[in-house]
């Protein structure tokens, strides 16, 4: 019962996979979808369950990113290496960033990740003979498994959809447990949370960390996937699209992140055919729906199936 | 018997408000000890600083011959002390079991990432949680509830809820700030069925209550705040005589 | 020489920290009057010099030109407040955050659509000879930019300190409910204080672009850094997002001169992140407790 929303995503997107192996929205847009599943559903850790803000994660997906680049054209290393050695230096960097960024509240925060978001990219662009400066970097290695060289946008597809839905099982696992009820917790009221014996400073920096460490592998993945990096993918705009898509399905619901990435993946695919009206009907869609529907799509349409649901039932029990 | 609370010579101030201003007392295991006074005595300043919420500025309180003054909120409630709120801190964003296994987090142990995971050992947790949760619901009288969404209850089983869940986290001392405020009749009647319960099953009452009728007949003992001072401590018959209490405090409550 | 160069690092940074301290008082304004960290605040800069290079470009006299590009960035404001502020009642941090995101992407999108890509000029107010002092070269627009600010600055505390109007908006930023009883109109206010915030927005753009020129995504990096001013300063301590621009622009200035230009925007948000971890409240701002 916990994981039938997992088991459905897995029978629609293999399905998918399997019945239109060669069609471009599922093998190309279908892959890039799953990144940003990963990716929403890691920065819903922090966002919906914890009720923090981050206007940086990009940060934390360019040091994934790059780490996998250099390590892998430089240093000829296993990709596999390279992605623990970027996840580690994620981790490194979120705890030690942890305590003092997570003191911050509402506004503050923002500003906060906001600013490390930007020192990354400017980084990114300034050290050239680190990183390639804005052209970037390209010429990375695909990855291997076993002797399979992946290579093809179906062998990706399924290799992401496989993480896609390791990173949601965690989530699911983490809501029903011990530390996700203190992330919650402190989510619906911080003082509350900390009587009841919740060390909220803790709980939140280990969920900066988890969240970063998990954004890092998807970069990781994306270099690779790419066989190219440049710091246009690490930008602050795709900090704001990340939160974008975690706040369009709905905080705090995996399945409202894995909606609302999935949605933000599409969308941009059809604005396509408006060409020059594409920006402009992003931030007109993002302002309705956070006016409008401020819960979110996805969970306000799960909440009003079950009051209708509901409502049925008090009828039917009243009239029996 | 030795005191289960101490408070020395304890003083808060706010900016120029001195919300507490050399409080001195001890409650003594098993009693219900109830804080009355005029809005703005320092009554709710008095639990932040025995939870830790905000610190004293000068004295000490001792816990369990554990010294408290510095300790922090969570690890204050480690050691035993849980609270409920005057203006109520429901988690709303999750159902009502849910609010209740959210305090067992200190009487189970595992971390994030064996619940990531969700280890043999977090189902295990989950399995016991869920146990101590419902009876925690059932000692407040709300098992049916469990899965109710909790911003949809109305303001008294919130309450109720509250202490619900401080009770699921197995205080030795549970502070209640103005439990009653807000219910009507039949719900205070109820919450003073409640407390007493509370009390008989052996956990320490501090009680903040503007309700005098409910104060002076569960209380053991009264202290009575004016100001931010102690203007007098005893039981309730002797509080209620008392002539300089009767002025400041109980001749305007009871008119 | 190492002194005329300090000078001249000093008179850049202040002139572009004047800007910013425009961008940073619209900011506080806002937070002020609503609660709300507007995101788009860079898009008023932006809209307020397109439209003034635009209409300047149909014909119309210089500073009438200035006047209607102004007065536009002043509407944009106050139809912020009135399409999507006052819609989202009651949201919460995050929401309005991404509401304002949202207007800024938008507002984007609509000066891509009307104004392209390309980079765009305009004259400056009084010429672009550089006055000398000795070694030291000054345009003469950052002295414009210099008195204007000034200028509004004194204006706007004169507004919210001696007139009624004024003292109206403060009150609805100290308690809604309260303002309301009284027999304010709280939600004319907002709307007024969006405006003004569109306003100083405005200005600062038609301002800066004969200098820095404009193109339709140059909001955004000036926007964040009147965020970065109004943090320095306090949150919605209006003279402390002064202070903090003009702080902003000379460190800024130095850094992009003695250390590296590259690196110019990630020394401003390294002092902002420095600042939050140790002084929370920004320079001037009080410290409070939250209440349980
Ligand atoms: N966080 C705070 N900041 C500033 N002043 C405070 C703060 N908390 C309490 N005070 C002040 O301390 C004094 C005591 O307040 P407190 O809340 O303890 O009163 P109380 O006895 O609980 O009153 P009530 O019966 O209304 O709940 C009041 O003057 C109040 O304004
Ligand atoms: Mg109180």
């Amino acid at each position: 019962m916990r994981l039938v929303g997992l088991y459905i995503f897995l029978a629609v997107t293999i399905g998918l996979g399997l019945l239109f192996p060669d069609n471009y929205y599922v093998s190309v847009v279908g892959s890039t979808a799953f990144f940003h599943i990963i990716l929403a559903v890691a920065l819903n850790l922090f966002m919906g369950y914890a009720g923090q803000i981050s206007l940086g994660h990009a940060a934390f997906f360019g040091i994934g990113a790059y780490t996998s680049a250099i390590l892998t054209t430089r240093f000829n290393l296993n990709p596999f290496v390279a992605m623990s050695a970027g996840a580690m230096l994620t981790g490194a960097l979120s705890t030690l960033l942890a305590r003092p960024i997570l003191k911050l509240k509402g506004h503050y925060l923002a500003m906060a990740t906001l600013g490390l978001g930007i020192i990354v990219h400017i980084f990114l662009v300034q050290e050239e003979w680190l990183t390639g400066g804005p052209d970037g970097l390209s010429g990375i290695p695909p990855i291997k498994i076993a002797s399979l060289v992946v290579d093809t946008d179906i062998q990706w597809y399924f290799i992401l959809c496989a993480v896609s839905a390791m990173t949601i099982w965690i989530s699911l696992n983490l809501m029903d447990s011990r530390m996700g009820r203190a992330l919650r917790a402190i989510h619906g009221s911080e003082i509350a949370a900390e009587v009841l014996g919740i060390d909220t400073a803790s709980a939140k920096a280990q969920v900066f960390v988890l969240s970063a460490v998990l954004t890092s592998i998807a970069g990781s993945l994306f270099v690779h996937q790419q066989a190219f990096i440049s710091p246009d993918s690490c930008s602050f705009a795709f900090s704001v699209e990340l939160v974008t898509m975690v706040v369009l399905g709905g905080l705090g619901s995996t399945f409202g992140a894995v909606f609302g990435a999935a949605i933000l993946t599409f969308l941009p695919e059809f604005l396509v055919h408006f060409e020059e009206l594409e920006v402009l009907l992003y931030g007109a869609i993002l302002m309705c729906i956070m006016i409008f529907l401020p819960k979110g799509v996805f969970v306000s349409a799960v909440d009003g199936v079950m009051h209708l649901f509901q409502r049925r039932c008090v009828r039917d029990v009243g009239s029996s | 018997m030795s005191a289960l609370l101490e408070v020395n010579s304890v003083s808060r101030r706010f900016g120029g408000v001195e919300a507490l201003k050399d409080i001195t007392f001890s409650v003594h295991g098993g009693e219900i000890f109830s804080i009355i006074g005029p809005n703005g005595a320092g009554k709710t300043t008095l639990f932040n600083l025995l939870t830790g919420v905000f610190y004293a500025d000068e004295g000490s309180i001792l816990f369990n011959s554990h010294d408290i003054t510095r300790k922090r909120t969570f690890e204050i409630a480690r050691l035993g002390i849980q609270r409920t709120f005057q203006n109520l801190q429901i988690f709303l964003n999750m159902n009502c079991i849910e609010n209740v296994k959210t305090a067992c987090h200190t009487r189970i142990s595992s971390g994030m990432i064996s619940g990531c995971l969700r280890l043999k050992k977090v189902i295990q947790e989950e399995r016991i949680v869920e146990k101590w949760a419902m009876e925690a619901l059932d000692f407040v009288g709300m098992k049916d509830l469990a899965l109710a969404p909790s911003d949809t209850l109305p303001y008294g089983l919130l309450k109720r809820l509250e202490i619900a869940r401080a009770l699921a986290a197995k205080p030795s001392l549970i502070l209640l700030d103005e439990p009653a405020a807000g219910l009507n009749d039949t719900e205070t009647l109820e919450m003073r069925h409640l407390i007493e319960s509370i009390s008989r099953s052996g956990i320490t009452v501090m009680l903040v209550e503007h309700n005098m009728s409910l104060v002076m007949e569960i209380s053991h003992r009264i202290m009575v705040l004016n100001y931010g001072q102690c203007l007098k401590l005893g039981t309730p018959t002797e509080v209620q005589k008392d002539p300089e209490v009767i002025a400041a405090y109980l001749g305007e409550a009871a008119g | 020489m190492l002194l005329d160069q300090l000078i001249q690092f000093l008179i850049t940074g202040i002139t572009i920290g004047a800007i910013y301290a425009l961008v940073g008082l619209g900011f506080s304004l806002i937070y002020n009057a609503s609660d709300v960290v507007n995101f788009a605040q860079g898009e008023f800069v932006m809209i307020g010099a397109m439209s003034a290079i635009f209409i300047y470009g149909a014909g119309v006299p210089y500073f009438v030109a200035i006047l209607i590009a102004i007065f536009i960035s002043m509407f944009v404001g106050v139809a912020l407040e009135k399409l999507a502020i006052e819609q989202a009642r009651n949201a919460t941090v995050v929401t309005t955050i991404i509401i304002t995101i949202g207007a800024s992407i938008f507002l984007r999108g609509a000066a891509l659509l009307i104004w392209g890509k390309e980079i765009y000029g305009f004259p400056s107010i009084s010429g672009d000879d550089p006055i000398k002092v000795g070694n030291i070269t000054i345009l003469p627009q950052s002295l414009w930019i210099m008195a204007c600010t000034a200028l509004f600055v004194f204006l706007l505390r004169y507004f919210f300190q001696k007139t009624l109007t004024g003292k109206a908006i403060l009150a609805c930023s100290f308690n809604k409910k309260a303002a309301y009883l009284m027999g304010i109109e709280v939600k004319h206010m907002l709307a007024l204080a969006y405006g003004i915030s569109g306003l100083l927005g405005g200005i600062a753009g038609v301002l800066i672009t004969p200098i820095t020129y404009m193109t339709y995504g140059a909001g955004v990096m000036l926007g964040l850094k009147g965020f970065c001013a109004s943090i320095l300063g306090g949150m919605g301590n209006s003279m402390g997002a002064v202070i903090g621009g003009l702080i902003l622009g000379i460190v800024e200035s130095l850094g992009a001169g003695f250390i590296s230009s590259g690196y110019k925007d990630a020394i401003s948000f390294f002092i902002i992140l420095l600042v939050l971890f140790f002084r929370p409240a920004g320079l001037f701002g009080k410290t409070g407790v939250e209440r349980v």
